[in-house]
């Protein structure tokens, strides 16, 4: 056989088991992510027990409740930094458009359950909740949402516990996020709703945001 | 999977055999590289130097050719003054009891060739840039491979002993491993160029083939490929070392790696018809379609790393002007790094060429520093802007010879 040939088969070699090597690399990470999700639903489903418990026995458990809240917040968050690398990763398995629907309908849930614990506890923690555009991206609303991100690290830095951080993705037709957005009457992104009360729309500076969370 | 990956997986695959077909020959030859051929019978041969402004390094040259180690009275040294106007000719005058010299209006070396051609007498030529010394044993090693009617030229083992520079450091490497691949592209008669420091022809089969190209820029690569598209053979004498003397500025480097792609699409361009034919000739079924996928891949890898360098400098650009008049302090920094196909790709061409690297240099006495070999991707990844520029200059019609 030839050098021209030897040289095609091992390039068709290579080709083929580096093709199978990044399919199982995205598989893997795939399976990362969905493991990591079924464990926040285990912990979400804990805390809302949690929450079940102190409305019918009592807020003795508030400040674990709010420690187990917080706790929750934070994985959450990781998680979305890890899907956001997994989609950037990934080359066969791009999207993961399920895992991110899964996870915003976790954060959701998330959001109504630290408002009711507000609301039963008398916690002052404010929610404030990033609605952002992940399709279809122009740059300028790419790097709004950056820039809008960097703020709210800002802010949490700033206030600590006294907010939660909750972000949410507003494009992938879920109707609890439809609903959300209608009711606020939201059209431009970025978005940040605090507590339920105040909507703003586009990017939001700092110092508009610390004028309503008012967490010094 | 974007068209980005898409594109990525085409390199690879082209670049990745590319890689191979060289790995490969070089494990199948690599006793055969060094292996001595034993003397034969040494012909007479007519060495040409043209020259054209070569004060500086004529006289060397001239006596360097005086002491090889070759039969005198075979040897017929031939300098073409190509109309210089600096001293050239004055000291090439002063040899002329020892050599001919030529002299004539300034037309180019294809030119300045063909003229040197017409007037040698002896059965080989020798080409010998005005700028090259020769080992001693050097025309007599070249001389050994010509041991069939059907090889028609014999190139050399170039090197370079300027190496105080980076840019010249980084051009020894490039020209050790050149060597090598030559060497190896020698078992399946894919030799493209022989080059001017030291190739050696039949004259005649010169002649019959139509001489030097004087409308092309790299005449040594046109011949090259005019030799192979005939059915004819060429050698090269791994043994036959010579020194010549290259660019020692990033300016220069440029000008000359410009006026060499120019002449290798003008190269392509001329052989590109013979891809519609019917033959199994080296140069329809790998010459000329490697080079055609090394210019498309070329212009497609600029467009990629411009379109992601102009978009990374944009969105960062606004990304930070944005958070400056936001007044924010936590900055967004993508450092994340993640394994994907082509870490792994990458690693395998990785290491296959530092392979090759590898076997190009153990070859050679001279050791060359860990700090050019580190940079030396980057002198490769430069030579693309240089193949860009070439063929902006090539449409443009932009031609001559770039260097002073």
């Amino acid at each position: 056989m030839n050098t021209y040939y030897k040289a095609g088969i091992l390039t068709v070699i290579v080709f083929i088991l580096g093709i199978i090597f990044g399919i199982w690399v995205d598989n893997y990470r795939l399976s990362a992510v969905r493991e990591t999700l079924s464990e926040i639903d285990t912990n979400w489903n804990d805390a809302r027990l949690l929450n079940l418990y102190i409305g019918r026995l009592g807020k003795d458990y508030c400040d674990l409740a709010l420690e187990e809240n917080l706790v929750y917040n934070d994985k959450i968050y990781k998680e979305g930094l890890e899907i956001e690398r997994t989609v950037e990763a990934n080359i066969f398995i791009p999207t993961l458009e399920q895992e991110r629907r899964r996870y915003t309908l976790l954060q959701t849930q998330f959001w109504f359950n630290s408002q009711e614990l507000k609301e039963k506890c008398n916690f002052t923690y404010k929610n404030v909740v990033h609605l952002y555009k992940q399709k279809d991206l122009t740059r300028e609303i790419d790097i709004e949402n950056k820039v809008q991100s960097s703020i709210l690290l800002d802010l949490k830095e700033k206030c600590g516990n006294k907010i939660m951080l909750i972000p949410l993705a507003a494009d992938l037709d879920l109707t609890v996020i439809d609903a959300v957005t209608k009711q606020f009457n939201i059209t431009i992104y970025p978005a940040i709703i605090i507590d339920e009360k105040f909507a703003f729309q586009g990017l939001t500076s700092i110092d508009e945001l610390e004028s309503v969370v008012q967490c010094i | 999977m974007m068209i980005l990956d898409i594109i990525y997986f085409a390199i690879f695959a082209v670049v990745s055999y590319l890689t191979f077909f060289h790995l490969i020959l070089w494990v199948e030859n690599k006793d055969k590289i060094v292996k001595k051929i034993k003397s034969g019978k040494l012909p007479s041969v007519s060495i040409l130097v043209p020259a054209f402004n070569e004060e500086n390094s004529i006289e060397d040259t001239i006596k360097n050719l005086l002491k090889i180690n070759y039969p005198k009275n075979n040897l017929e040294i031939i300098v073409i003054d190509d109309g210089s106007t600096d001293r050239t000719y004055e000291i090439t005058k002063k040899y002329e009891d020892k050599i001919k010299i030529l002299r004539k209006e300034n037309s180019g070396k294809a030119s300045a060739l063909n003229f040197g051609l017409d007037h040698a007498k002896n059965e080989f030529v020798a080409v010998v840039d005005a700028d090259t010394l020769l080992e001693k044993n050097a025309l007599r090693n070249c001389m050994k491979c010509f041991e069939e009617q059907n090889i028609v030229a014999v190139t050399s083992h170039i090197l370079t002993k300027q190496k105080n520079k980076l840019i010249e450091k980084l051009q020894s490497i490039e020209l050790m491993i050149i060597a090598l691949t030559r060497k190896l592209k020698e078992e399946l008669n894919l030799i493209d160029v022989t080059p001017g420091p030291l190739s050696v022809y039949r004259k005649k089969m010169l002649v019959d083939l139509g001489k030097f190209d004087e409308n092309n820029l790299v005449e040594d690569v046109e011949i090259a490929w005019r030799i192979l598209r005939n059915g004819y053979k060429i050698k090269m004498a791994y043994d036959a070392m010579v020194y010549s003397k290259y660019p020692s500025s990033l300016g220069k480097w440029w000008a000359q790696r410009t006026r060499w792609s120019i002449g290798g699409l003008q190269t392509l361009f001329k052989y590109l018809g013979c891809i519609f034919k019917k033959d199994a000739n080296v140069v329809r079924t790998f010459l000329v379609p490697v080079s055609i996928i090394d210019y498309v891949f070329t212009i497609i890898g600029a467009a990629i790393f411009f379109y992601l360098a102009v978009n990374f400098l944009i969105n960062n650009s606004l990304y930070l002007i944005k958070t400056i008049f936001m007044g924010v302090r936590s900055f967004y920094v993508n450092m994340n790094y993640s394994l994907d196909v082509f870490s792994v790709y990458g690693t395998i061409l990785f290491i296959s060429s530092l392979l090759l690297i590898k076997a190009s240099l153990s070859n050679h006495k001279e050791k060359s520093s860990i700090s050019s070999l580190i940079v030396f991707p980057l002198y490769l990844f430069l030579y693309r802007f240089v193949c860009i520029y070439s063929i902006y200059k090539f449409i443009k019609r932009e031609r001559g010879w770039l260097t002073k």
